[in-house]
């Protein structure tokens, strides 16, 4: 392998990939699992992806697939696929799809993926992209959420509830119940050299929504870089009064020099408890490489 | 999975957006300011419709006025005629430490931005295409 690679896990999947290989769409919770790729010009690998109860007969559905293709299109079947993967190849006029899949049994998923080679295939690339194409360990505590350069471990219960990825903004929502919280959202901001015009204990304040009143404030270390924290507090609606509780918020900011990125946490909760705290089990894993894109002469 | 009609579309399209080369307005006036912004003023034409008596009423501004920020400014020196779209991302996410994609996004963006307010013009691209690339 020249040239980098990149590993991505989304939504219980992982996928190895080439890191000029960047994400174009990833499906949200109420969506079916699916996670596209793409490089400068073309899509390149789209994987759809299952958890399932039941061994699928995959033979069966490519009998199925070649049945109600096109009768123009060339089909061929995958004869050359590292491990378990079943599939065809479809050559058309500008370029060749490999259409694949696999269940993994132990996870009980079931993965579809179709690779698009717009020039000449590359078998050992494309053995290589299909063998790092897997379900994420499930014995652990934390699932591994990782993608479009953030890369976050996170409790089991919660779930991603929303995501957004805008210019230099990617912005996800963790709760385990994605009506009554607690909401843990991860944002990390791209270029602080030309929006961060001050110390970061004194603009995370503004990141607060104005029904929040700030308790606290302060420098905290975070990820061994120097941060902010702010506590703030919401009496709530009258149902939260009612149950005597208030709504409370914890936000951390910190500078990745390494990435030159702004990470924010902001966490928040209905609770007695004055002083919330992030979930036991959440990491975020900051000063990773970013892959800057070299000049096209030299890819 | 992507279709036959839908692939061969999708790679014209990219490829025609990364190729495409602005050009700045030879037209316009760039001010500089000492913290890196700067203030384009681009000479507008007189709608025919717009004469007396309506040009009485309805006030017309014969040069519209674009304020970049810094990035904006440092994007705008890279529309040189020289670079196509690619390079100018390429550059833009070297200076930025952004991935191409990242890259891509706010420079395609910024790029239609300016052509419809007739700062640069894409050779190679209709203003339409510079929109859904971007979408």
């Amino acid at each position: 392998m020249d040239t980098p690679w990149e590993q991505t896990c989304w939504r219980g999947l992982t996928v190895n990939h080439p890191a000029d290989w960047e994400v174009a769409y990833a499906a949200g919770t109420s969506e079916r699992p699916r996670i596209t790729f793409s490089d400068r010009r073309y899509r390149r690998l789209d994987v759809f992806y299952e958890f399932i109860d039941f061994k699928p007969n995959i033979e069966l559905m490519l009998d199925r697939y070649r049945r109600e293709a096109d009768p123009g299109v060339e089909l061929k079947p995958l004869t050359d696929a590292t491990g378990e993967w079943r599939g065809l190849i479809r050559h058309e006029p500008d370029g060749t799809v490999v259409h694949a899949g696999k269940f993994f049994e132990q996870a009980g998923c079931f993965v579809e993926a179709a690779v698009v080679w717009p020039d000449q295939r590359d078998k050992r690339l494309e053995r290589d992209l299909l063998k790092g194409i897997h379900p994420c360990e499930s014995d652990e505590p934390r699932r591994l959420w990782q993608a479009m350069g953030l890369s976050v471990a996170m409790d089991r219960e919660y779930d991603l509830q929303k995501h957004s990825s805008r210019v230099g903004r990617i912005i996800w929502e963790f709760a385990p119940d994605p009506r009554r919280g607690p909401f843990l959202t991860v944002r990390r901001l791209a270029m602080p050299q030309h929006w961060l015009k001050v110390p970061l204990v004194d603009w995370l304040p503004s990141q607060i929504p104005g029904e929040y009143t700030e308790d606290d404030r302060r420098e905290r270390a975070f990820n061994n870089h120097a941060g902010a924290e702010v506590v703030s507090s919401h009496r709530g609606g009258p149902a939260t009064r009612l149950r005597r509780r208030r709504r409370l918020r914890l936000d951390v900011a910190w500078l990745c020099e390494t990435e030159d990125r702004v990470y924010h946490i902001s966490y928040a909760e209905e609770s007695r408890n004055r002083s919330p705290e992030l979930p036991d089990v959440f990491e975020i894993r900051c000063c990773r490489e970013v892959h800057v894109p070299a000049p096209a002469g030299e890819l | 999975m992507p279709g036959k009609r839908d692939k061969s579309q999708r790679r014209m399209s990219a490829e025609q957006v990364l190729s495409a080369v602005p050009y700045r307005n030879a037209a316009m006036e760039v001010r500089r300011n000492n913290d890196g912004t700067a203030v384009v003023s681009v000479p507008m034409k007189r709608p025919r419709w717009l004469a007396p008596p309506l040009s009485w009423v309805i006030p017309f501004s014969s040069h519209r006025r674009v304020e970049l920020d810094s990035v904006g400014a440092a994007l705008l020196d890279l529309c040189d005629g020289t670079r196509d779209i690619e390079a100018i991302i390429e550059k833009f996410a070297a200076d930025h430490k952004l991935s191409f994609r990242e890259a891509q996004l706010s420079v395609t963006r910024f790029l239609q931005q300016l052509s419809q307010r007739g700062v640069v013009a894409v050779v190679g691209l209709s203003t339409e295409e510079a929109g859904a690339q971007q979408a």
